[in-house]
């Protein structure tokens, strides 16, 4: 559905993106995953054509992607993470607007404005960032697309609306859509997504199935007071400035235990690290493999 | 025509500028019906002026500037050519320059254009749009312009040659455009985010190379004229001295005017979100 090849984006010297290879499959919901200023944005417009790339090959439904390809638009969806439509229009008017442009079903429609929570009569200047995030989401989802595009849909909405924006993704997706979704909201990553990739400094760290990060997931261990010199296959010391010791563990938990067990801790916990820790520490490493 | 225009965004675009369209419309509208409405006020002072003009010596250099410039008005018609026309041309071709260079550039400003370029709407038919838009804008805002003159007229009950008159309206509808067309052309070259006021400098230079132009008698200042999109349109000439239609100089804004819409479209197909 999207293949992209070693893209590459510069603007001016500041790099957009380095090198992305990356596809998306038929059907699938596919998690873009990196932190502020790591090139999600930049891919995305890549493959809208709403920006040059510089390198590398980008398609969408196996055409080339390129500025002004408004004939690949029929069937995209695209929520941009900030939404700006006509500020002087009210929101029924947008909607009269993009039924003029798209082929909606009034049906779905009515739903989406339903299950959105979403007040018509208002002008869209008037909304808040969360109700003007929720007319991004209307628009991009109102067509039915058989591609959706969205640049980081649920921040500025409230915890209902975004289950509810959650489960029209789950149900587009049993309706055959292939859905491209950049989020920092990993918890939401985890609840929907299919496959998912990491991107740090324009580069694709890895791109991953939700069951292999599970599998990637590790221990947390925290013992007190602090020390350093905790040794085993597996048990790796993360440096902090605080009184506690933080290591991180993979591998056979009663190893751990029976080596833990010679020594004398205050206090000792063993946890589950969580997706977003996972995540956390790919965003600190400098060089990740 | 349908396929290479969207109504969608043509309705749309209709819909944005109407308001400050009607604000331009109406401000100069009545400015200039005021201006004509006090003609009866000012003919006698005009007459006073033939009489002092009259009792000078002929070789006098102030008479000559005053003819260059239009003169003493000795109707209605010629006092709008010397006084309204001006209003109208300046304020009109601002109005002009500022619809034609928001057209591309209020979409970048209000960020609306990343949502544009992601509709099935092809570049061109979205540009055609815009361009259509705009004429229908400056068709209005001229209309009103000549609608309230001719108010102004039938007010004071003065007898003015209302096809002459509305033919002067129709090159000023021209020249608007061309205009129009100046200020869609730079913002399609100049980058996103550019302050509008840049507009404001188009009708200007062209304005007063109009004016020098008329004011000398050196034939390479005299050639200026043919630079600017006010001379085909130039009112003391349409409508108190009868110059002859100034065909040159149409023909060469009329080709200039298809070459900015050229480039504008060429640029606008090419342009990238910041």
């Amino acid at each position: 559905m999207i293949k992209a090849s070693n893209l590459k984006k510069y603007y001016g010297s500041t790099c957009g993106i380095e090198s992305v290879t990356m596809n998306v499959l038929p059907g699938e919901i596919f998690g873009f995953v990196g932190p502020n200023g790591s090139g999600k944005t930049t891919y995305i417009r890549i493959l809208l054509g709403l920006i040059k790339k510089d390198d590398g090959e980008a398609q969408v439904f196996n055409k080339d992607v390129h500025i002004g390809q408004y004939e690949l638009n029929q069937d995209i969806g695209y929520m941009p993470s900030e939404s700006f439509f006509y500020p002087e229009f009210k929101v029924s008017e947008l909607i009269s607007f993009f039924q003029s442009v798209r082929n909606i079903e009034t049906v779905y429609l009515e739903k989406l404005i339903d299950v959105l929570d979403i007040d018509v009569s208002k002008k869209f200047k008037n909304l808040s960032f969360g109700n003007k995030k929720k007319i991004g989401i209307l628009c991009a989802l109102m067509h039915q697309p058989k591609l959706l595009i969205l640049d980081e849909p649920t921040s500025g909405l409230d915890p209902l609306i975004q289950n509810r924006f959650l489960e029209l993704l789950i149900e587009q997706k049993q309706k055959g859509a292939t859905i491209l979704l950049s989020s920092h909201v990993l918890s939401e990553i985890e609840k929907v997504c299919d496959r998912v990739a990491l991107i740090k400094n324009g580069v694709i760290l890895f791109t991953k199935t939700m069951e292999e990060i599970r599998k990637d997931e590790h221990k947390k261990i925290i013992v007190e007071p602090s020390r350093n010199d905790l040794s085993l296959e597996g048990l790796t010391f993360v440096p902090n400035s605080q009184e506690k010791g933080y290591y991180t563990y993979q591998g056979d938990i009663n190893k751990l235990l029976t080596y833990l067990s010679s020594f004398s801790f205050d206090d000792l916990q063993i946890r589950d690290v969580t997706l977003e820790e996972i995540f956390s520490i790919y965003y600190e490493k400098e060089d990740v493999k | 025509m349908k396929k290479h225009m969207s109504y969608p965004i043509l309705s749309i675009e209709l819909k944005r500028g109407f308001k400050g369209n009607m604000i331009w419309s109406i401000a100069l509208g009545l400015s200039l019906l005021l201006i004509i409405a006090i003609y009866p006020m000012v003919k006698d002072m005009m007459a006073s002026l033939v009489e002092l003009m009259e009792s000078m010596d002929p070789s006098n250099p102030f008479l000559q500037i005053l003819e260059d410039f239009g003169g003493i008005p000795h109707s209605a018609i010629e006092y709008f050519a010397t006084e309204g026309a001006l209003m109208l041309q300046l304020v009109g071709g601002i109005y002009a320059a500022i619809l034609g260079y928001s057209m591309i550039n209020r979409d970048e400003k209000e960020k609306t254009n990343e949502v544009l370029y992601t509709l099935p709407i092809s570049r061109t038919q979205s540009f055609v749009s815009k361009v259509v838009a705009i004429i229908i804008h400056l068709f209005i805002f001229t209309f009103i312009q000549f609608g309230l003159s001719t108010l102004g007229f039938l007010i004071i009950d003065e007898l003015v040659l209302l096809d002459v008159f509305w033919l002067f309206g129709l090159l000023n509808f021209i020249m608007f455009t061309m205009i129009a067309c100046f200020g869609l052309c730079l913002s399609a070259i100049l980058k996103p985010n550019q302050s509008s006021l840049l507009a404001v400098a188009i009708p200007f230079p062209f304005y007063i190379i109009t004016m020098i132009s008329q004011a000398t008698n050196n034939s390479i200042l005299k050639a200026l004229k043919y630079i600017s999109p006010f001379t085909f349109a130039e009112p003391v000439g349409f409508l108190k001295t009868d110059h002859g239609f100034e065909w040159f100089n149409f023909i060469i804004f009329i080709v200039i005017t298809c070459f900015l819409v050229w480039v504008s479209h060429v640029k606008y197909k090419t342009r990238q979100i910041i």
